[in-house]
């Protein structure tokens, strides 16, 4: 496990870029295990944008549920941003979990989730901000 | 069953009918099939045999090696679906779009050219059959394991145009010898056993009950007996209208004859209005030439009258010539004494003798003169001219009595036919009269008045006789005439009826057979649906679980002709309800109740059948009956089952029905891939393993995933143990459903597993610990839990641990 701490750690380009190689590569290591974990990668990365967000603007919101947390986006995404991300998020969690009689998300689904992730990480975390 | 067994069997129930033998040929060699029938009803003496009709060639106990489809619809890149050639279900898993579909159809273009699914579609939605990634190479490449056959059979179609039919099919084994389907009888069997049932194969029971009688029919292996009764019905028909049709034509034929007073006509008439019909008489009417018919009609008058004996005016003339001639000879004989010329000659030859004897010497008679030499020589002349004159008389007389009984012979005595009435007002009365006179001369003796009466009254008879008999020539001429096209059509007539006679008896015994095969028909339909029935009713019972819908046993309904229609009794809370009535999912419920038995037929070369969705418009509490259906139905069958959820395969897991479930997914452009997907808690504990070994995720990255996966199995292992738990205490499939959607956190699930209520959190850790007999399974489950990004544990750890975890909670309701 690579030692890491700090902002670096908690960076969610790494996950989505690998979520977008899964998406395109097939490779024997992945077969069968990619949609579940592209999921779980797309969603560990907008967990981790929004996270960012709140460290950099209220710290105290971190201790809220996930829910909460992505519902008060409001204020850098507006109404509408913030609930495409509570929507996106939580079709990612389904897509991980084992729900009753749900299949692996398919390839469309995955891509216009990841484009959503992509497009929400960068409103989140816009360059004039960083650093 | 084959043809041939049917053919067997309808021989064994002929021997024991009473029909007769011609009859039981019949009926054997409809069933035989048309050419055997039509050699049989033109000669009934040939041996009937059962058609050779591939089945010995047949390939038989076909299952499915492996499908390898490429560029055709939702599958770019070569992907291959392989099976495990032998009985068993294998579930093929896959969202809507994943592809799965595309396997399905590619099976069943491969073998048939078409799909149903495709023939239903408008044809642009045609045109897109080519996958949009990779379509160029088109090809659908099926192989089988062939009973009794080492090598693989192959079975390759191949896209070469725009269209869905631009296509070659190449059939081989796998040592590429050539192998010709049509000729092994597959066709026709892919036609009657569909081992392929599509979503829109299962909706076709619908609003049709008599499209699943069609489909049927081929199975019950009876379309030889159902053939032959349309045989026999076409040939009985032809037959009775050969038999039939004299009598249809008599009416005709009757107003014919009534058109002319023919005396003909009237015999025909007489003998065909009696019973039976007097045909005998009708040939010697038509056997008989234009010669007498009844003496008093008038074809019989105008036919005397016409052959009256009139004298031949040559003959007549020569007669004449001759009685003169002989007259004149007599004349110049008159006066001649042939007895005394006769008596002196025989008195001079007398004295030759007496000469001869005595030599010369004195007259014995006169004595006066002497005989000698000179009165010799002398007298021998004498005795040669008075016997010429003897004879020369002689002849003359004779000949004249010759001429006159000559002439006399050529006098016809006055006919009958002139004194009776003449018809058609022909005036007798001049040559009556002229005939009287002509007759009379037979009384003249005197040769030279008999000769001038001949002469003179010869033109007076001939002009008015030849008058006469020349008008009934005519008029017979007419009657002729008009009787000769009614005799040609009494001529076809009596062909028909001849016909007709040698038809009779092939009527009668082709219509018994008809009659004995329609009943053997119905009966071999009733004894073979029965099976079928009863496993439709058997499958429904499994499919319906909550439903309020009742199967009766299905039946062919109506009677005879129409006995096409399958009755299937459906009741609604006990009362008789409709088809139409059903919902989506009974509907298809029903359809599976049909096409499963007969996809799955004994007879069926086919020992696999693929079936695309049949969960999808089915309820919840149903797919545990189509699981246990599918599972029966795989102990001697290869079930191959694609659906697009994980309804089906999480039923036959909880049912613990050992199934091989393959997950297909599809990725960008197309490219298929298929995992065996064997149990999710062991596949989300795989996926871990995978994840922690992979070179592909940063440390971080993998150690979120892997706690992810491990949370995943302990939830799934959670709700299989729900649903169990919940299952044996008789809670409602639906109520477990709801409960689990109500479980939002792990640790809900894990309580609706231990508890069967997601709600007792606060037992759950401490429950733990007491069947873990220690803190491992607690310290897991929280180094997993949802929330706790980053597990601090080894990863193969926590991952032994998660399997060790899901193994505790899946116990507690497998005891």
């Amino acid at each position: 496990m690579v030692a890491s701490d700090g902002y670096a750690q908690q960076d969610p380009r790494p996950a989505l870029e690998h979520a977008d190689r899964m998406l395109r590569e097939a490779g024997p290591d992945t077969a069968g295990l990619w949609p579940r974990t592209t999921a779980r990668l797309m969603r560990l990365a907008l967990e981790r944008a929004t996270d960012l967000y709140w460290i950099r603007t209220r710290p105290e919101m971190i201790a809220c549920p996930t829910t909460i947390r992505l519902l008060m986006l409001e204020g850098a995404l507006g109404r509408a941003g913030a609930r495409r991300a509570f929507l996106v998020w939580s079709r990612l969690s389904d897509a991980t979990h084992p729900h009753p009689y749900e299949l692996a998300p398919t390839v469309g689904e995955l891509r216009r989730w990841h484009n959503d992730v992509t497009e929400l990480v960068k409103l989140l975390d816009p360059p004039t901000s960083v650093k | 069953m084959s043809g041939d067994s049917l053919f067997q069997l309808v021989r064994a129930r002929l021997e024991a009918s009473d029909l007769t033998e011609d009859a039981q040929r019949f009926a054997l060699a409809a069933v035989a099939g048309e050419p055997v029938l039509n050699q049989v009803l033109a000669s009934p003496v040939e041996p009937i045999a059962a058609r050779a009709d591939g089945t010995d060639t047949m390939l038989r106990d076909v299952w499915l090696r492996s499908i390898t489809v490429k560029g055709f619809r939702g599958i770019g890149p070569t992907s291959t679906l392989a099976v495990e050639p032998g009985p068993g279900l294998t579930l093929v898993v896959g969202r809507n779009g994943s592809g799965k579909s595309s396997f399905a159809e590619g099976i069943e273009v491969a073998l048939t050219g078409c799909s149903e699914r495709l023939k239903s579609k408008t044809a642009e939605w045609q045109k897109q059959w080519r996958n949009v990634h990779d379509g160029a190479d088109a090809e659908v490449t099926v192989s089988f394991q062939v009973d009794s056959e080492s090598r693989s059979l192959i079975v390759r179609r191949s896209w070469n145009g725009r269209s869905i039919d631009d296509a070659v099919s190449a059939v081989y084994w796998d040592d590429h010898e050539k192998c010709d389907l049509p000729e092994r009888g597959w066709s026709a069997a892919l036609e009657q056993y569909r081992p392929f049932l599509s979503y829109d194969d299962l909706g076709k029971v619908s609003d049709k009950p008599s499209v699943g009688f069609d489909l049927l029919v081929g199975v019950l292996g009876l379309e030889a007996i159902t053939r032959a009764q349309d045989l026999l019905t076409s040939a009985c028909s032809d037959l009775g209208k050969t038999v039939a049709e004299p009598r249809e034509a008599l009416p005709a034929l009757i107003t014919m004859l009534r058109t002319t007073d023919d005396d003909r006509a009237r015999r025909v008439m007489h003998a065909l209005a009696s019973d039976p019909l007097d045909i005998a008489e009708v040939r010697s009417v038509l056997a008989e030439t234009p010669a007498p018919g009844g003496s008093g009609s008038r074809r019989a008058m105008l036919s005397r009258l016409a052959s009256l004996p009139l004298p031949d005016t040559e003959k007549v003339a020569a007669t004449c010539a001759m009685l003169r001639a002989a007259a004149t000879a007599v004349e110049a004989v008159r006066g001649t004494d042939t007895d005394e010329a006769a008596r002196l000659a025989d008195l001079l030859e007398a004295a030759f003798t007496h000469h001869a004897a005595h030599g010369d010497g004195p007259c014995p008679v006169c004595r006066q003169g002497i005989l000698d030499a000179v009165w010799q020589e002398r007298t021998a002349d004498e005795v040669g001219r008075l016997r010429q004159r003897a004879a020369d008389a002689i002849a003359a007389r004779s000949r004249l009595a010759r001429a006159i009984r000559e002439a006399r012979d050529l006098i016809h005595p006055v006919p009958a036919a002139l004194s009776g009435t003449a018809p058609d007002g022909v005036d007798l009365s001049k040559a009556t009269s002229a005939w009287r006179d002509w007759d009379a001369l037979t009384r003249e003796s005197d040769a030279l008045v008999l000769a001038d009466g001949l002469e003179h009254l010869e033109p007076v008879l001939t002009e008015s006789a030849g008058d006469i008999r020349d008008r009934a020539v005519k008029l017979l001429q007419n009657i002729e005439d008009v009787w000769r096209p009614i005799a040609g059509r009494l001529q076809v007539w009596m062909d028909l009826h001849k016909r007709a006679q040698a038809a009779q008896s092939h009527y009668r015994d082709v219509s018994s057979a008809l009659t004995w095969t329609k009943t053997q028909a119905e009966q071999l339909r009733d004894e073979r649906l029965a099976p079928f029935s009863e496993q439709s009713a058997r499958i429904w019972a499994e499919l319906r679980q909550e439903s309020n819908v009742d199967l009766g046993p299905i039946a062919f309904a109506g009677s005879g002709r129409t006995r096409r229609k399958l009755a299937v009794p459906v009741r609604i809370d006990g009362t008789d309800g409709g088809v139409p009535m059903l919902s989506n999912g009974e509907l298809h419920a029903l359809g599976l109740s049909l096409f499963l038995p007969r996809s799955t037929a004994p007879d069926s070369p086919f020992r696999f059948v693929v079936i695309d969705d049949p969960v999808q418009a089915m309820d919840p509490s149903k797919v545990e009956g189509l699981a246990r259906v599918l599972y029966d139905a795989a102990t001697d069958r290869q079930v191959i089952v694609l659906t697009h959820d994980d309804r089906l395969a999480d039923a036959l897991r909880r049912l613990m029905l050992p199934t091989t479930i393959l997950e297909v997914t599809r990725r960008e452009g197309s490219q298929v891939e298929i995992v065996p997907n064997q149990d999710p808690v062991r596949r989300y504990l795989d996926d871990a393993r995978q994840i922690a070994r992979t070179t592909l995720l940063p440390d971080d990255l993998a150690a979120i995933t892997v706690a992810g996966c491990c949370r995943d199995a302990v939830e799934v292992a959670c709700q299989r143990t729900a649903r169990r738990r919940l299952h044996t205490e008789g809670v409602s499939v639906a109520e477990v459903d709801e409960r689990l959607v109500h479980a939002r956190t792990t640790m809900n699930r894990v309580a609706v597993a231990l508890f069967g209520e997601g709600r007792r959190t606060a037992q759950v850790m401490p429950t733990l610990n007491r069947l873990a007999d220690g803190r491992w399974a607690a310290d897991v489950l929280h180094e997993i839990r949802e929330g706790t990004h980053q597990p601090r544990g080894d990863l193969d750890h926590i991952i032994r641990d998660s399997e060790r975890l899901c193994d505790l909670i899946l116990a507690t309701s497998s005891s």
